[in-house]
This record gives structure tokens, C-alpha cells and sequence, in this order.
């Protein structure tokens, strides 16, 4: 079979014209005709063959393509000025001379140690400052109060659960307003 | 104390010596990268030299990957910082082109993460995901044919255009092998997709760049 690519260029533009472009790879393998599956591999191993990305036997079989296929000659010859024009083509030229970017990078060099021996500073000024802000508590304070709760202050003593029983003050009934019962 | 004055090995300074007589713009490319070798920190003059050296390769190479970017040159500092702090572990310097397009390229990567997390596509018109499948595999060009005389110019800015309209994972892709000449396993390693699938981006931006700028590359 003669790959003709610009047959399937045309081939494959009136598809996606006609709005049948699919959302993934798989999809749009399913929509594309063995023919055109055939085409496309080919373009994919002549693509892989100019990058040097080909098996012995891959370059063998696109060395006889292009010995043979005009239309793989033409398409081999744009991919090869598309390759050197993308490698020539020009940037536009830098928004800032080269010398200001040299100077802004040792700018920015020599700001951040800098940044760091203050940081640094900072952070020991302020561990000295906490430091010495506990030494001033004093130590009884500063021991959580959970570590004071020792079992010996637990152990109930009888008395002690009647006294919670009762009320210390006898509390007068008179004080409590009266409801209103219902007769 | 100026970074110059950082002590060495007297093994290196005697190594060096030769060179360091010399001045930074009469060195071989692979001397200076040397110089900025040795000590701890790269000396500022040897620095310097560096980047008036480099600095069109590494702006060619974000302005390829992120040609609407306009905060280019922000990123092109960050880029020397980087190498400035690592320029040390380059084990091959003869190899230091391509290592400075990996931090450029990588740097570019990271930014492109946070600026995704941020800001989503705001375009209304565009796809919001940029996945493989919503590139078609072919549009053809209705440019008429151009004369003779067309300036090499507008071919050029054809192109700058059609790589431009690339959606990103394919621009990024066709760039790494174009611009950088990375080999097909490491843009698969650097944007984690598969060998296969580097194969086919790469030959899906060919197939829409030679479709849509065929008339100029067979003239």
C-alpha cells in the first residue's frame, strides 16, 4: 500500500470537521479506519526515526519507505525543514540586558544568607528572651498541676463522703420559692 | 568577606592556577565551568562570565516552554540561583548545556504546578483539560500558497504561532526534543508519562505543525 499523507491529512480533517473528534487516544483510535491506522503508525515511526528513537528493524523498514514511496520522500523532506526551523527559529530579543540579570542574581545571592543570619538572630534573641522568662516563673508554678495529683489524696475517708453527702449549711426549705402545685 | 575569599584545597588552587591568571572572557567554556567548580560557592567574576555565557540558552529555552509567560526573566534568575547553589554536583561539565536546560525545564515544571493549582485555565473558549486526546490529529491549513518573496520573517512567525497554539503537553513534549534534544526516556522520566506516549506526542505536534505550515516548508 502507497501511504499518501496528504490524502489522509484531508481524509482526517473533513472527520474532525464533521465533529466525530473523540475525547481520548482509545476513542479516537476507534474512529479512525485501519487505513488510516496504518497511516498514522507510519508517521509515528518515521517521527521516531528522525529522533534516532528506532529498533534495527523499524529503521530498516522506513529506509525502504523512503527509497521507494514518493509521498513518504515529501513528507520525510517537511519534517526535516519543520526540525531546522523549529532549531533556527529565532527569540525574540531578551526584555533586560544580560548585565542587569547578572547583577540582580548576586542581588538576590547575597540578600539571602544575609536573610538568614537575621532570621537566625531573631530566633536566638527570642530563645534567650523565653529562656529567661522561664527562669523568672517559678519552679513550683511552672509544673503542670496534673503531676500533683498524687494517689494518697484520692483515698476518700468516710467522713469526707458524708460531708459531700450532706449539705455543710443547712440550706432553709423557706428560701425555695413554692411552686405553685396544681390543686 | 567577599565569596572570592572563601578558603580551597591548596590542591585546587594549584590546579587552577594556570587559568585563574587568565581573564573569565579569554576561557574555554569548559575552564569557567572549572572555575565555578572549585571552592564551595562559584567565585563572583568566574559567576558571572557564566551567565553573560548561558543566559541566551536558558531565556531560549523558557521562551519555548512558556512563551506567554511574561515573568520570564524572574524565572531565568531562579534558574541561575539553582545552578549557582549545585553547579558543584555537576559530575561532566562538559555536559553543562544540557544540565542547565534540565533546571530550566524543571523549574519550568514547578512553576507550571503551582501556577495549575492557582489560576485554572480562564479562556472560555479553550479546553479546560489538556489531555492528549483533545489535540486532533490533523487540521489542515486554507493559507493560500506563499509567493517567492515571503520574507523568511513570516514564515518564522507562522511557526512561532503554530507551536504556540500547541496545547501545553504537547508543546512542552516537541520543545524537549527540539530545543533540548532530550532522548525520548528522559522527557518520559521528566513529565512522567510512558515511552509510548512521549512517541506519539512527539509525532502528533510534527504531524500538526507540518500539516498547518505545509505550503511554507515545501516552498
Amino acid at each position: 500500500m502507497t501511504p499518501n499523507f496528504d490524502e489522509y491529512n484531508d481524509a482526517n480533517s473533513s472527520r474532525f470537521a464533521q465533529g466525530q473528534a473523540e475525547d481520548s487516544d482509545r476513542l479516537a483510535l476507534d474512529g479512525l479506519t485501519l487505513e488510516a491506522l496504518e497511516k498514522r503508525d507510519r508517521f509515528e515511526l518515521l517521527s521516531a526515526y528522525l529522533d534516532g528513537e528506532v529498533t534495527a528493524d523499524e529503521k530498516r523498514q522506513v529506509e525502504v519507505l523512503l527509497a521507494t514511496d514518493p509521498a513518504m520522500q515529501r513528507l520525510h523532506m517537511r519534517l526535516m525543514k519543520l526540525r531546522y526551523s523549529f532549531r533556527s527559529l529565532p527569540v525574540p530579543p531578551s526584555e533586560q540586558p544580560v548585565e542587569q540579570t547578572v547583577a540582580q542574581v548576586f542581588a538576590r545571592i547575597e540578600r539571602k544568607p544575609r536573610r538568614a543570619v537575621v532570621w537566625g538572630s531573631g530566633l536566638a534573641i527570642a530563645a534567650l528572651f523565653v529562656g529567661a522568662l522561664v527562669g523568672l516563673v517559678p519552679r513550683s508554678e511552672f509544673t503542670p498541676s496534673m503531676a500533683r495529683i498524687q494517689s494518697e489524696q484520692a483515698v476518700p475517708s468516710d467522713g469526707l463522703m458524708i460531708a459531700l453527702d450532706r449539705p455543710v449549711i443547712e440550706i432553709p426549705k423557706a428560701a425555695i420559692a413554692a411552686p405553685s402545685s396544681p390543686q | 568577606m567577599s565569596r572570592e575569599s572563601l578558603p580551597v584545597s591548596w590542591s585546587a588552587v594549584e590546579a587552577i592556577a594556570t587559568q585563574a591568571a587568565m581573564p573569565v572572557d579569554k576561557l574555554s567554556n569548559y575552564d569557567l565551568i572549572l572555575q565555578c567548580q572549585t571552592g564551595l560557592r562559584p567565585g563572583k567574576s568566574v559567576f558571572a562570565e557564566l551567565i553573560r555565557r548561558y543566559q541566551s540558552h536558558v531565556e531560549k529555552v523558557l521562551y519555548h516552554l512558556a512563551p506567554d509567560w511574561s515573568d520570564r526573566a524572574d524565572l531565568s534568575q531562579e534558574v541561575w540561583i539553582r545552578v549557582y547553589r549545585n553547579i558543584t554536583r555537576l559530575q561532566e561539565p562538559e555536559k553543562f548545556r544540557g544540565w542547565l536546560s534540565r533546571i530550566a525545564t524543571n523549574l519550568f515544571y514547578d512553576e507550571l504546578r503551582k501556577r495549575k493549582r492557582v489560576s485554572p485555565p480562564l479562556s472560555l473558549d479553550a479546553p479546560l483539560n489538556l489531555e492528549d486526546g483533545e489535540m486532533s490529529w490533523d487540521i489542515a491549513s486554507d493559507d493560500p500558497r506563499p509567493d517567492d518573496e515571503l520574507a523568511t520573517q513570516e514564515f518564522y512567525e507562522k511557526l512561532r504561532e503554530a507551536i504556540a497554539d500547541l496545547p501545553e503537553v504537547f508543546r512542552t513534549t516537541i520543545v524537549l526534543r527540539e530545543i533540548e534534544g532530550m532522548a525520548y526516556e528522559e522527557i518520559a522520566e521528566l513529565t512522567g508519562v510512558s515511552l509510548g506516549t512521549v512517541k506519539s506526542r512527539i509525532a502528533r505536534a510534527r504531524q500538526r505543525l507540518q500539516s498547518q505550515l505545509q505550503n511554507y516548508l515545501e516552498a
